[in-house]
């Protein structure tokens, strides 16, 4: 299924244990999310459930192993995988992250299995430009880029991340997907933790016409002197739903993703969250977004 | 060394074992000259 007019979508992200509920259920979400890497592999019922669900919603392509940001090349056969299941999905989204993943240990390629910081300087931007265009070109399809949670920084780093994400976008023609719980974590671990602020900066940052997707999440509170890590393991909290209602504020009504990973709840708990962006869509753009309308009360993480 | 390769080989090459125990000197002048905090390079290990 296409999705003919995108800017007024809610979606969640489509995870193993709610295959069932997302083929059962009646449709309560204007598209699913997948992450690519989960369905590489040749058949199997993984590949089978997305084809299904194909049938149903539009679908988006979240990868996270792609490491644009890497001066490493990104192998071949990575970028074969995506095509042949882009090619077969055909995703109204593909989004990856501002990040690095590719290097070498001991002369062997290597991936990091994680989403590696980048350095937010020139050096940095001139080779994510030369991947993205790669990219898009080898794929034939405009890639939107996701600003990331980070535990470290680089002392070379000059720019902002929104600074840089923001002339990778005028340089390339790609997209920007704002992950609004993104920058409270790193307002918190790398900021005086005025979540309201490093989101008013940074979407101020941003032109009005580059962002084409939002996620938004919510995390584990960390222990004491410690750095919070994004685990996508709780509902949305209360401060990355005010800076959801900045950044609709600024940008107007954008594709936005519910991300749920870890401790996974009911699929409800999931639609709910869903429920409460669109309520907050209608509520700030004045709008009448239109699949569901009852509200699901879902608890909020402080 | 590229600071892409500095963070990979940092996160690859100390005992995660270790972690909780006080750092040898060359690993905390390494992470003290890369600007990196030990809390942050721990996550990604």
């Amino acid at each position: 299924m296409s999705a003919n007019n995108t800017e007024m979508l809610i979606g969640v992200g489509l995870r193993h244990a709610h295959f069932a509920d997302i083929l059962t259920q009646p449709k309560q979400v204007d598209f699913i999310e997948v992450h690519s890497e989960n369905f590489f592999g040749e058949g199997g019922a993984a590949l089978s459930v997305l084809n299904q669900v194909r049938e149903k919603y539009p679908v988006s392509l979240h990868s996270t192993s792609m490491g644009l940001g890497s001066y490493q090349e990104i192998p071949q056969h990575y970028l074969d995988r995506l095509k042949k299941l882009t090619q077969m999905i055909d995703p109204f989204l593909m989004s990856e992250h501002a990040c690095f993943t590719w290097g070498q240990q001991q002369g062997q390629l290597i991936h990091s299995g994680d989403l590696l910081p980048i350095c937010h300087n020139h050096t940095s931007l001139d080779r994510m430009c030369e991947q993205v265009d790669k990219v898009q070109s080898f794929l034939g399809r405009q890639l939107i880029i996701e600003n990331v949670s980070a535990y470290i920084k680089f002392n070379q780093s000059y720019l902002s991340e929104a600074q840089f994400l923001a002339e990778l976008s005028q340089r390339t023609g790609a997209k920007i997907l704002l992950d609004i719980n993104n920058i409270a974590v790193n307002s918190i671990n790398f900021e005086d933790g005025n979540i309201q602020q490093s989101i008013n900066d940074y979407i101020n940052t941003l032109s009005l016409n580059s962002v084409a997707q939002i996620h938004l999440a919510g995390c584990t509170p960390p222990s004491a002197g410690e750095l919070v890590v994004d685990d996508h393991a709780r509902p949305v909290s209360t401060e990355v739903w005010q800076g959801y209602e900045q950044a609709l504020q600024r940008f107007g009504a954008i594709p936005t993703l519910i991300e749920w990973d870890n401790d996974l709840p009911e699929w409800m708990t999931l639609i709910g969250e869903a429920n409460k962006a669109r309520h907050i869509v209608n509520s700030v753009l004045n709008t009448n977004s239109p699949i569901v309308q009852k509200q699901v009360p879902t608890k909020d993480c402080q | 060394m590229n600071e892409q390769q500095r963070l990979l080989t940092l996160i690859w090459n100390n005992d995660p074992t270790s972690l909780d125990k006080e750092l040898d000197k060359e690993l905390t002048e390494e992470l003290a000259e890369s600007g990196f905090d030990i809390r942050g390079v721990n996550i990604y290990r």
